[in-house]
């Protein structure tokens, strides 16, 4: 094994978990996710010399397989869900709270679901958000006030399970 | 943001990842299964570009408009079985032209350097050919109708590599791999005939286009 294919190897093992999880916190369907994200990482070994030299691989490896599932779903005449029962909470994560956070994540507009995702689950800072989404990093800080303040009716605070 | 009452931000962004990494999910397909993909991928996407370039290879050979210069007898080839090109920086031949026991004439490019000493090289082994590289054939050669039947017989080894029938030729070469030589019977070339050869290089691959033209001494020597 070269080691081009070594280092593919090495990123791919550590990568698969976080970047699915990124990518089904936006796309809501596990199943969906992970075609996508095989996709991705197909690519990602196509383009290796490239990828392996990117300043945030996961994160391309997350803005291609978003781009795939793009793709895919304009192929499927946009069917996008129109009402809150089409939407499609991933899995079962075991308890009301999480069940109930992954609905209302589902729920956030694209954009600041991907915000999020990268946020949460590839550990990216705003500067870097900003260039992975082509957008400034204000508007990341936006997206992301907005999808936290829609959440946290649904996170209880720590102080008041203290009190309690 | 943050206050007795509310969870502050972190604590949100802590949920969501707890709650998002108790979903189960499979884990990761083979990774052969991936990089299988990703070599699918590669190849579709280094012949989709083969098959641009070399289109435009043949734009360019096919606008040429000198008059043909049909007949003449070919230089008998000398007795030198072996030729290499320049040598390079690293030590390796750009080219080199081997003489194989049947009479055939094998060629092999690993660089695009020296078309002229690969021209010249070439027709003192009995090719009358027009060797050029990056795309940008002689002028003063006009195309022969594509004949394959006499292309198969010229050209007698079929490539392991990546081949292309276009309108005009045939590639020939993936230079430097194993089986992708170009491999010339220069009995077979009728008198009246010459080749052009045209190299260029995709991604990694070095390859040839081979094309069937009028011999004329501003073409091919004689």
């Amino acid at each position: 094994m070269s080691n081009e294919q070594t280092e593919f190897a090495d990123f791919f093992e550590a990568s698969w978990d976080p970047c699915l999880r990124a990518v089904v916190a936006v796309v809501g369907t596990p199943q969906l996710a992970e075609d996508q994200v095989a996709e991705a990482f197909a690519r990602a070994f196509a383009s290796w010399r490239k990828v392996g030299r990117h300043p945030a691989p996961r994160a391309w490896v997350v803005r291609t397989a978003l781009n795939t599932g793009a793709s895919w779903w304009h192929r499927r005449n946009r069917e996008l869900p129109l009402a809150d029962h089409d939407v499609t909470a991933p899995g079962d994560p075991g308890d009301g709270v999480s069940a109930g956070l992954l609905a209302a994540l589902q729920r956030l507009p694209a954009r600041q679901r991907e915000v999020i995702a990268l946020r949460v689950f590839l550990d990216l800072d705003i500067e870097t958000i900003a260039r992975q989404l082509d957008i400034a990093p204000a508007t990341v800080r936006v997206h992301l006030s907005r999808a936290v303040a829609a959440l946290r009716q649904l996170v209880p605070a720590k102080t008041m399970e203290v009190d309690q | 943001m943050n206050g007795n009452d509310q969870a502050s931000d972190t604590d949100v962004l802590c949920a969501v990842s707890d709650s998002l990494s108790r979903v189960p999910l499979a884990g990761p397909p083979q990774l052969e299964a991936i990089t299988a993909r990703g070599r699918a991928r590669q190849r579709r996407r280094r012949a989709s570009g083969v098959t641009a370039a070399l289109a435009a290879v043949v734009a360019a050979a096919a606008a040429v408009t000198v008059t043909a210069q049909p007949g003449g007898s070919r230089p008998a080839g000398p007795e030198a079985g072996f030729a290499t090109g320049p040598v390079a920086a690293a030590g390796l031949a750009a080219w080199t032209v081997t003489r194989q026991a049947g009479g055939d004439i094998k060629v092999t490019v690993s660089e695009l350097r020296d078309p002229a000493g690969l021209q010249s090289t070439l027709r003192a082994d009995g090719v009358p050919a027009s060797v050029t590289f990056l795309g940008q054939p002689n002028p003063a050669c006009s195309a022969l109708p594509f004949d394959p039947g006499l292309q198969a017989k010229i050209f007698p080894v079929r490539p392991s590599g990546v081949v292309r029938h276009l309108p005009g030729g045939v590639v020939l070469s993936t230079g430097g791999k194993p089986g992708g030589d170009m491999v010339i019977d220069p009995s077979a070339i009728p008198g009246g005939v010459g080749l052009q050869l045209a190299f260029l290089s995709i991604n990694s691959d070095i390859l040839g286009h081979a094309a069937l033209v009028h011999a004329s001494p501003q073409c091919t020597g004689n």
